[in-house]
């Protein structure tokens, strides 16, 4: 029967056929652009996502009770779309090595960095904080290098290490790095800069915020910079030994 | 949806691949462990041994080595360099120069390295050089001190690298000896750098002396360089005399750094876009736009730098989004990214309101001695404000600021006194909205008593035009005080209205005084209905058509009567139209007609009529210069709509209205079809008002449930008058195949056929039981491949041999499957050559498309109701219910046919009926009827006529009936025959 089909009768039945099967599938697309994506088509609407500097919501209209909530302990997500899953990744560096080897005596400095790079279509974007696990954070058994002083509360623009005294500081660098690290060249917390080597911290067991976006960045990712820094002075004497700060990156999605 | 996030990690995850190992993979955080090492070191390790050190004499004074760098274990400290075996200096590089020696003098050297914590490793090997003889020199300059020969950069240069190294070229051999090199800002002198020259930063290899930079320079900035006297000495000690000011040694940085844009805002009018930005540095903006990211439509460039930028778009449509691209330019043409955006222009405000509302109804005058009470109903505009009421005593005001004015407010009675007796009052209502405009006015005269009797009444004239008569019932209302003005408002000042001359006539209606015993200029007696304009208001506006003096309206709306100016005389000219109630001329109603504002023609609106009916009218023109009146007499013939219930949405209402109109009162000069067309694009409305269809996706999926319903009516096959022998694969019509029908009992042939080339059989069987056997060569009977089955794809009412009952008698119908047992060439050919008459494959094909989308529809239409109970829905799935239910419960069977007597009534038993071929008169089929008449037969579709030869009772047939030609599409006959 199929190979008696006439030419018109093809003409008839291949729109016809495109008619009652494609279309019901082109519909059901994701709506996408370069701008935004929609990650599941949503019936019900009105609910918005918003955020200021102190709070963020997320809405969504005809329901009562939902929405996020969080304080220092606790976070809770309720209702209709705030159990959407966001996609969150962190690539790390490995362990670092800080180079070259410190001299016991005579004073010496060494460095080291690693970049994190955060993945995440999040469109509240995420946070990234660094904490040690130890204080002081670099330690050989009974022996460590004294955690970073900064002279006043912000980041210290130079790392300085006493000339009796050994230091172990870190300064992050980044397009998402948050204020406290920018500086505008001679003084940090301060301008918009992001200077190389520059605005030295504490590396505590506090969690300190380094990074910070408001925004999705998928697939991209964005790439936060590290920078380690210990320092011996030139009349301190340094025991010998391998020396190791453990800490921890901890990125958020907002 | 799910499958999608699902790929997204997927592919986020291979991307990442194992990099991502200490990370946690969850939603919401991950966290990461590392370490930081560092190694602290018992220092005894010396550094290695300085190898390849090299010296060379450069003048009579001074000596040059260099060697190669040492390793350390932990860090090189420097270097000891020692001249014939004592130390001579320490350095951190791994050059030095040795000066202060003597003319031609030979010296040796060794370098010795040094860690941090002072472990020196061997000496190296020992290199020796020669100074020079005094007088030889290097290029010195004698006596004189070095000066500078050339920079480089050169002085003045621009677009210099921030990170350059600084040059300077001497007149003479030169060393280093102390104070600094210092960069400077030219615009505000602030040091950028300063540099000792006895540091590694500086340089002097022979008379060239380089200047390595601290740290770059900022882009896009003018710098001088000073040098500090005696910073340089020649091989005989002169000192170099420095430069200092901004004049000497100037360059600026280049600049590699694209503006940035920040701060975009976009506002816009309805044909206006206005984008204001700014930028980081001055730079030239430079804007696109579009309906789409495409930007086609324009682009605009400033022609200045700043900082603070603004934009204005004109000659936008209204209502349209609009994109925007914006680049900034600087001086240095760094292009900035671009920064986009959209605006949407508004929609345009609505024109002003010059509509003025309807006249006022039922005006009426109800004379007194010394008053006149006036009712009227005012008009029903959503923005009417109030009526005003004008006075005239020798003809009728012609606009709001003619007369006395007597009333201004929105009651609906008013008695007008103190009036002098027996005086004939001109009275005109006119109402107004809230922009005041006014309409044309509804007009109304009386005389007040004199206290006499009244005269006898005036002899009627032969024109229709009615004559209105105080209305004798006043309005239910209690009349406001005996001033002429009770309104508590004060009105507004009417605008300034050229004064027509007072109407007077002798003759009845509106204009009882107007002498009218003039002559009419040739203009005005030429007017007849046709010049004027009658336009329906209300939804929309329509021309509505003239036809027999008669012109159609509804009733439920105003009309506006125009009469173009272009039609008149130049002599002032007064016109009023004159309505006559079906009623009764008691409730007969005048209203002006008035130049309108553009002076194209005089206008007046009658409102609506309310109710059904004709309604005679009279207009009358009044010529003041020739004292002539001329009147044009038609009728207007009001419709009502009959009102939907008010659960159906107004809008649809309002179409359904419109469309229901466009037939009752066909518009003028358009065609026939506009009608329809408006019912029918009423309809679409309707449809499509009422299904709330919002998106081309809605549209389909209305459109998909239409067309199913619509295919449900073609998608049944309908049930020929014969049956069919196909074969079950193929589904192709067999013939020749035999076919008999035998009586069950007696097994006796009741009916025998041949299927035609349709595979097509048939024969009329009397009530009783029979079995039907169908037999051809290389196919078997029954099928074994459909049996149980009552239909296939294409073929209902299958047979299997079984006995059937036929109870009052008919034409078999039943469709007989036969499954091929070998292959038959006959059937092949056929196939082949197309030959089938009835058969249609397109058919089959058509039939099987329409249960598609029929079926299609039902789904489609069953999943909507389940998701929206709407009354759309569930009328939709009612009808294809009802289209189902029809199509199972009702067949189109063959009627049977019968040779019937025409004057009696009574059928023909056992005529012998005769189909021939014409032309050829050749019998194609001989047949006989039954005891009741009833007969069939079955032939190749084509044109026959029949013969009927009526049995006498002495068994000799006689012709009764000689039908002329018929085509029989079917090859059956499917009316009676009458005798």
């Amino acid at each position: 029967m199929h190979r008696n089909f006439t030419t018109a009768t093809r003409i008839i039945l291949l729109p016809l056929g495109m008619f009652f099967v494609c279309v019901p599938f082109a519909m059901a697309y994701v709506s996408s652009s370069s701008n935004y994506r929609i990650q599941d088509d949503s019936i019900n609407n009105g609910g918005i996502f918003s955020s200021s500097a102190s709070y963020r919501v997320q809405d969504t209209l005809g329901e009562s009770g939902v929405g996020t909530s969080s304080s220092g302990t606790y976070r809770v997500k309720a209702g209709y779309q705030q159990m959407q899953q966001t996609y969150l990744a962190l690539v790390p560096p490995g362990n670092i090595s800080l180079a070259p080897n410190i001299p016991q005596s005579g004073g010496g400095n060494a460095d080291g960095i690693g970049v994190w790079t955060v993945v995440t279509d999040n469109i509240a974007g995420y946070s990234m904080t660094l904490a040690a696990q130890n204080s002081p954070a670099m330690q050989s058994g009974a022996n460590n290098f004294a955690n970073y002083i900064t002279a006043g509360a912000d980041p210290d623009f130079s790392f300085t290490t006493p000339a009796a005294a050994s230091r172990f500081g870190f300064s992050p660098e980044g397009t998402d790095i948050v204020q406290r690290f920018k500086d505008n060249g001679a003084a940090c917390n301060a301008g918009a800069l992001d200077s190389v080597s520059a605005c030295w911290d504490v590396l505590s067991t506090t969690q300190t915020s380094i990074a910070r976006r408001n925004t999705a960045n998928s697939p991209a990712g964005t790439a936060t910079t590290i920078r380690f820094h210990a320092g011996s002075g030139a009349s301190n004497v340094q025991p010998a030994g391998a020396y190791t700060a453990t800490a921890t990156v901890t990125v958020l999605a907002l | 949806m799910t499958r999608h996030r699902i790929i997204a990690v997927l592919f986020l995850t291979t991307l990442f691949g194992g990099g991502v190992f200490g990370a946690a993979l969850t939603a919401e955080a991950a966290a990461n462990n590392f370490t930081v090492g560092l190694n602290v070191v018992s220092d005894s390790t010396p550094p290695s041994t300085p190898t390849g050190l090299t010296a060379n004499g450069i003048s009579s004074s001074q000596i040059n080595l260099s060697w190669t760098a040492s390793t350390d274990n932990v860090a090189v400290g420097g270097y000891v360099v020692r001249r014939g075996g004592t130390p001579v200096a320490t350095t951190s590089g791994i050059t030095f120069s040795d000066t202060g020696l003597s003319p031609s003098t030979g010296y040796s050297y060794t370098v010795q390295a040094y860690d941090t914590t002072l472990n020196y490793s061997g000496l190296s090997s020992v290199a020796s050089a020669t100074t020079s003889a005094p007088s030889g020199g290097g290029g010195g300059g004698g006596g004189s001190p070095p000066v500078v020969s050339a920079f480089s950069p050169v002085n003045g240069a621009t677009g210099i690298s921030p990170t350059t190294t600084l040059q300077i070229t001497m007149t003479q051999l030169v060393n280093k000896v102390s104070g600094n090199i210092t960069i400077k800002r030219f615009s505000d002198n602030s040091v950028k750098d300063t540099i000792a020259v006895s540091g590694s930063q500086v340089t002097a290899g022979g008379a060239i002396v380089t200047i390595t930079l601290t740290t770059p320079l900022a882009q896009n900035t003018q710098y001088y360089v000073e040098a500090d006297a005696g910073t340089f000495s020649n091989q005989t000690g002169q000192n170099f005399a420095g430069f200092t000011g901004n004049a000497t040694w100037v360059f600026t940085t280049a600049d590699t750094v694209a503006p940035i844009i920040s701060g975009v805002t976009s506002t816009s009018t309805y044909t206006t876009g206005k984008i204001s930005f700014t930028t980081n540095e001055n730079a030239l903006a430079t804007l696109e736009w579009g309906t789409s990211t495409a930007y086609g439509l324009g682009s605009a460039s400033e022609v200045g730098y700043n900082t603070a930028h603004a934009i204005t778009l004109t000659g936008l449509a209204t209502n349209t989004l609009y994109y925007f691209r914006i680049t900034a330019k600087d001086t240095s043409n760094n292009v900035s990214g671009a920064s986009t955006g959209n605006f949407s222009t508004q929609n345009p405000p609505p024109p002003p309101d010059t509509t003025p509302p309807a006249n006022p109804t039922s005006f009426a005058a109800n004379p007194a001695l010394t008053s006149i009470a006036l009712t009227w109903v005012n008009p029903s505009d959503p923005d009417f404000r109030a009526v005003r009421i004008m006075r005239r005593t020798g003809g009728y005001p012609t606009d709001p600021s003619d007369g006395v004015l007597v009333y201004d407010g929105s009651l609906l009675s008013v008695t007008d006194s103190p009036l002098a007796t027996g005086t004939r009052y001109y009275y005109t209502a006119f109402a107004r909205d809230n922009l005041f405009n006014y309409s044309s006015g509804a007009i109304v005269n009386a005389i007040t008593d004199s206290g006499v009797p009244p005269p006898p009444p005036p002899t009627p004239t032969p024109t229709p035009t009615p004559t209105p008569a105080p209305t004798p019932t006043p309005s239910g209302t209690t009349p406001p005080p005996a001033t002429p003005t009770p309104s508590g408002t004060t009105p507004p000042p009417p605008p300034p209205i050229v004064i027509f001359p007072p109407i007077t006539s002798t003759s009845t209606g509106p204009f009882v005084d107007f002498t009218g015993t003039g002559t009419p200029s040739v203009i005005t007696e030429k007017l007849s209905l046709y010049d004027l304009i009658f336009t329906q208001l209300g939804l929309k506006e329509e021309t509505l058509a003239i036809k027999n003096g008669v012109v159609r309206t509804n009733g439920d709306f105003p009309v506006r009567v125009s009469l173009p100016s272009d039609k008149l005389p130049d002599s002032l000219t007064t016109i009023a139209i004159s309505i006559e109630d079906p009623k009764g001329k008691s409730a007969a109603a005048s209203y002006l007609l008035r130049i309108n504002e553009s002076k194209t023609a005089f206008e007046g609106v009658v409102p609506a009529f309310g109710a059904p009916g004709k309604y005679a009218f009279t207009i009358s023109v009044l010529d003041h210069e020739r004292q002539a009146i001329t009147r044009i007499p038609g009728v207007f013939e009001a419709f009502i709509i009959p009102k939907l219930p008010s659960v159906v949405p107004l809008v649809v209402q309002q179409a359904v209205t419109q469309a229901l109109t466009s037939i009752e009162a066909p518009v003028n000069n358009v065609s026939p079809v506009a009608a329809p067309i408006g019912v029918a694009v009423g309809a679409s409305q309707a449809v499509l008002l009422a299904t709330n269809v919002g998106s081309g996706y809605d549209l389909y999926l209305l459109l998909l449930k239409l067309i199913g319903l619509l295919t449900g009516l073609f998608r049944r096959k309908r049930n020929e008058p014969w049956g069919v022998v196909y074969d079950s694969v193929t589904k192709r019509p067999l013939d020749p195949a035999y076919v008999i029908a035998a009586h069950r009992e007696t097994s006796q042939s009741k009916g025998e056929a041949i299927t035609d080339l349709d595979g097509r059989y048939g024969f009329f069987l009397n009530p009783g039981e029979y079995v039907i056997v169908a037999n051809k060569t290389h196919y078997k009977f029954p099928s074994d491949k459909l049996k149980g089955k009552s239909r296939d794809e294409l073929y209902e009412n299958l047979y299997f041999g079984d006995p059937f009952q036929v109870r009052e008698g008919g034409v078999v119908q039943y469709n007989i499957p036969l499954d091929p047992v070998e292959f038959d060439w006959n059937e092949f050919a056929k196939n082949q050559d197309q030959v089938f008459q009835i058969y249609s494959n397109k058919k089959n094909v058509r039939l099987w498309v329409f249960n598609t989308i029929f079926f299609v529809g039902l789904i489609f239409s069953l999943l909507s109701l389940i998701l929206s109970h709407t009354l759309l829905n569930f009328t939709v799935v009612a009808i294809y219910a009802v289209i189902f239910g029809f199509q199972v419960f009702w067949r189109v069977s063959h009627k049977i046919t019968r040779i019937m007597n025409k004057t009696t009534g009574r059928p023909i038993p056992f005529a012998l009926i005769k189909v021939w071929l014409p032309g050829l008169n050749t019998i194609v089929k001989k047949t006989v009827s039954d005891q009741t008449g009833r007969f069939f037969f079955l032939i190749p579709p084509g044109t026959y006529y029949v013969t009927i030869e009526e049995k006498l009772p002495d068994g000799s047939y006689k012709e009764v009936l000689h039908t002329p030609d018929m085509e029989l599409k079917g090859g059956v006959l499917k009316q009676d025959l009458l005798v």
